[in-house]
């Protein structure tokens, strides 16, 4: 536009000189009009041109301002997005702590001493709660300044001088173990000298700084550990510059750390005690394990040598016995002369006396040879009802003396029993012979026999006087005999009940007994069905 | 002609014996006695000198590079105040370091020695070389050019600037076992071997554009007129004041400054570094010419997994259709703020991009290198921020 404006306006110039010194009349009117027709053109042109000028403008200001808009939404933006990133950032360190948290309570378990705990809580602050120095200390429970245990990490050992715990305890006591409290120290100025001649107690107010001061920690908190509810240590941690300075959260984290730390050590204290303990009492059971293994040989020991005396000893005595009989039988019989009547009197007392010596002797032979198993049982068929029939016809003329009734009740078709014929036999006698003994007339004697699966049961029940409970206990022991009129009138060696009680359990049954002070006792035995030895191991 | 290389890493609370430990298990990793070149990534809280002492202790090498972090960045995820070092040997792989010191007094010198020292070993077939310098001083840009005023313009430069786990006070470079401040480390990749470099932020411009009206080099005084500080207050609002000069650069690390560059498909971030509470400058991790229209810029985690997505991509894209030997991971430390926890991710997405045996190292830095991609800068190496660069090699 600009270049058609200056040709146009030169064009007219020249057109213009050419005219004025021409001298036409009619090319100057058509000049004239020529310019006024160029002048109202260009004034038309300018006109659209500043309208759309205008225009423009008005679009300037119109994007200026939308783009001004824009930017006051960007500001909330940015503001929103900045409160989100510090949320998150703040979030983030509280999430990792806890992380680390459980990750190390994950691992607390497998620990097993409290000295491998400390050493893992103070790497983990170190590593993974990213504190540049940590510091747990366990006191003696007697003596507070003496740390029991104490595990540091961070600490350059190349520094030169090991920190001294027992100085730091001094002035970290009063505050966090007397009172129970967390000692916080963001900014401590590390370069001032720790106060000297100033004993801890005097100098409270500077606890925070000389800590940093020994510790070489500017920021740093130092949080009680609880032990049974009472501070019993501290864990101390934090950081120099460059890393942040510790903050209420930090606190917070450490506390959490530390109660659950406390926990832990209690938990293997408690571990530990137990497990000293529970080795002792082991240890002692063995002993006495021992101990009782080696009585019972000896006891065992001694019982054999028992067994083997009496069955010695009565060997030894049936010979003379013998003799004794023999000659006393001669004597009575009158072959060495006339026996007076006062004689035979003594002679018969001598002949009771004798059999029941006699008696006695052979029952503890045979007590004594059953216990030491070096009598066997010769075992066959036995037909139980013609066994009681054999001992109840033995024993008639008792049971008739006092008018006694026998009752015997065994099923009819009773399978035979493999047992030893005559040692059977001599238990029914003796617990026939008893009951008939402990009965008074016309009384009953009942016999019961009951087959089992797995063995058959046996009772033999009388109407006699019984026997006080105390007694009882005591039936089956040997030379017992129970405290009663009839006993007292006559003699019993006390040895035939454990003779029954040896052949039955020879036999592997058992036998019980109840009884009732004046209604009557009974025995019940067992024994248990054994299979028919066979002709071939018989013939072996 | 095979190449091993072994990872470890450490926690350690003692510098001397994790240092020891990390190169310890690198090399047991790797499988041989005697590494070719030890890449050790450590943070700041570890007593610098004996964990470089321990680490020399546990794994004698020809060659040694690495710096301190904002965090390591190993194949199982990122790691804070850890040491990670990975252990190469190779008979295809041929690598040099070299050290150019005092960057804050002439970065682009700097980068000319770093160069020097590599060339001198006049090694065919060069590849691309990794670079390590302070993150904190100096002109990363220039010592960038420095470089390439010796090895060429499209010369391939991946690498982090050294960080100090977010306190901006102090970062160390390590060179051949030695301890420096100060200082940019570059290591030579060379041999029959690939190399694969890409590198992505995800950010998004938001708000409007503004200029830079007063500036020097990575120190931004004036935008549009105003004190550059003001662009934070104003968009912070109330959080600002709750904010000091500290901790505003520290919040201000997620919200770079963006500059459109013709042709590149995402702006060349910006972080700032420190806010100088006397004058209101903002100063910046990497350059910022005066007159550059420059836009407030915001991350969202999806761009961001997205963005690392896409640069694992572009690197293995790159070297196709060999695979990848083993892959260096630059990502910066606002990467780390933005994904908090979710870090992980991250690193699980390259490695899913790079396959799930190629072992990984690398770290959380203060500002990242690698070339630009648009066609009209022809490889040209540039100093980004926000950015996650993945540098994949492949010498097998």
């Amino acid at each position: 536009m600009a270049l058609t404006m200056k040709l146009t306006v030169i064009a007219s110039f020249l057109l213009g000189l050419v005219i004025a010194f021409s001298g036409s009349e009619i090319l100057r009117v058509a000049y004239g009009l020529f310019m006024f027709l160029v002048g109202s053109f260009l004034i038309s042109t300018h006109e659209l041109l500043r309208r759309q000028m205008v225009n423009y403008q008005k679009d300037l200001d119109r994007i200026n301002r939308i783009c001004d808009e824009l930017d006051q939404n960007t500001k909330i933006i940015v503001q929103t997005d900045l409160e989100l990133t510090r949320t998150q950032e703040a979030l983030d360190k509280k999430l990792a702590g806890l992380f680390v948290l459980h990750e190390l309570s994950k691992k607390i378990l497998s620990v097993r001493s409290v000295v491998d705990l400390c050493r893992l809580v103070t790497d983990t602050v170190v590593t993974s709660f990213g504190y540049e120095r940590a510091l747990l200390c366990i006191l003696h429970p007697d003596e507070k300044s003496r740390p029991l245990v104490a595990a540091q990490a961070g600490f350059e050992l190349e520094e030169g001088k090991l920190m001294e715990v027992p100085k730091l305890v001094d002035w970290v006591r009063f505050p966090v173990l007397a009172r129970g409290e967390s000692v916080f120290a963001s900014d401590v100025d590390l370069r001032s000298p720790a106060p000297a001649g100033l004993t801890p107690e005097q100098a409270q107010g500077e606890a925070p700084r000389v800590i940093g001061v020994m510790t070489g920690l500017r920021s740093y908190a130092v949080v009680p550990l609880l032990l049974e509810g009472r501070p019993q240590g501290f864990l101390l941690a934090g950081t120099n510059p460059p890393y942040p300075k510790l903050d209420d959260g930090d606190v917070e984290l450490l506390s959490i750390l530390t109660s659950e730390v406390g926990v832990a050590i209690e938990n293997l204290q408690l571990y530990e005690a137990l497990k000293i303990s529970h080795d002792e009492l082991e240890e002692r059971v063995k002993l006495r394990t021992a101990q009782l293994a080696k009585a019972n040989d000896e006891l065992v020991r001694l019982n054999r040598l028992k067994s083997d005396f009496v069955s010695a000893v009565s060997h030894e005595l049936r010979t003379p016995l013998t003799s004794i009989k023999g000659y006393t039988s001669l004597v009575r019989a009158g072959k060495l002369g006339p026996v007076t009547k006062e004689q035979g009197e003594r002679l018969e007392k001598i002949n009771r006396h004798t059999d029941f010596l006699t008696n006695l002797i052979s029952e503890l032979l045979d007590i004594a040879r059953i216990e030491s198993g070096r009598v066997g049982m010769t075992v066959r068929s036995v037909e139980l009802p013609r066994l009681l029939d054999g001992v109840v016809d033995l024993l008639g003329p008792q049971l008739k003396e006092k008018n006694l009734t026998v009752d015997i009740r065994i099923p009819a078709k009773l399978p035979p029993l493999q047992a030893d014929e005559n040692q059977i036999q001599r238990v029914f006698t003796n617990l026939l012979s008893n009951a008939i003994r402990f009965t008074p007339e016309k009384g009953t004697i009942t016999l019961r026999a009951a087959p089992t699966d797995a063995a058959l049961h046996m009772e033999v029940s009388d109407t006699g006087i019984g026997m006080p409970p105390e007694d009882v206990s005591m039936l089956f022991t040997e030379f017992f005999r129970a405290d009663n009129p009839i006993n007292r009138e006559r003699k019993g060696t006390g040895l035939g009940l454990v003779l029954v009680k040896r052949i039955i359990e020879a036999h592997g049954g058992r036998i019980g007994v109840r009884s009732e002070v004046g209604r009557g006792t009974t025995f019940s035995f067992m024994l248990p069905w054994k299979p028919a030895p066979q002709p071939d191991a018989q013939a072996s | 002609m095979p190449t091993w290389v072994g990872v470890g890493q450490s926690r350690q609370p003692d510098s001397y014996r994790a240092g020891q430990e990390a190169a310890g298990k690198a090399l047991e990793m790797m499988g041989q006695p005697h590494a070719d070149l030890l890449l050790v990534f450590a943070s700041i809280r570890f007593d610098q000198e004996s964990l470089l002492r321990g680490i020399a202790s546990a794994a004698p090498s020809t060659w040694m590079a690495g710096c301190s972090t904002a965090g390591e960045i190993l194949s199982e995820g990122p790691s804070r105040r850890s040491v990670a070092v990975m252990a190469i040997r190779s008979d295809t792989l041929q690598v040099v370091t070299g050290l150019g010191s005092r960057t804050s007094l002439n970065s682009r010198l700097a980068g000319q020695e770093v160069a020097g020292q590599l060339l001198q070993g006049k090694i065919p077939n060069p590849h691309g070389m990794l670079l390590f310098p302070d993150g904190l001083t100096g002109n990363a840009a220039e010592l960038l050019r420095g470089i390439q005023d010796r090895m060429g313009l499209s010369f391939p430069i991946a690498g982090g600037s050294a960080a100090d786990d977010f306190s901006f006070t102090r970062t160390y470079q390590y060179f051949q076992g030695k301890l420096y401040s100060d200082a940019a480390v570059g290591v030579l990749l060379a041999g029959p071997i690939a190399v694969g470099i890409g590198a992505r932020h995800g950010w998004r411009p938001l708000g409007k554009p503004r200029r830079v009206t007063r500036g020097l080099a990575n120190i931004v005084q004036e935008l549009d007129g105003h004190t550059a500080v003001n662009l934070y207050e104003t968009y912070f609002g109330r959080a600002a004041d709750s904010l000091k000069a500290g901790s505003l650069a520290d919040m201000s690390i997620v919200y770079p400054l963006g500059m459109p560059i013709p042709g590149e498909e995402e702006y060349l971030l910006r972080n700032v570094l420190k806010v100088d509470p006397a004058t209101g400058s903002l100063i910046y991790a990497g350059e910022i010419p005066e007159g550059s229209e420059v836009r407030l810029m915001m991350g969202s985690k999806e761009r961001a997994l997205e963005a690392a997505r896409k640069a694992a991509e572009q690197a293995v894209l790159s070297i196709a259709p060999r695979a990848p030997t083993f892959a260096l991971v630059f990502s910066s430390c606002s990467r780390a703020r933005l994904f908090g926890r979710r870090s992980g991710e991250e690193i699980a997405a390259i490695r899913q991009v790079l396959g799930r045996t190629v072992p990984i190292i690398g770290f959380y830095d203060y500002g990242e290198q690698a070339p630009l991609s648009a066609a009209g800068f022809r490889g040209l190496s540039y100093l980004h921020n926000e950015t996650l660069v993945v540098c994949a090699v492949s010498a097998n």
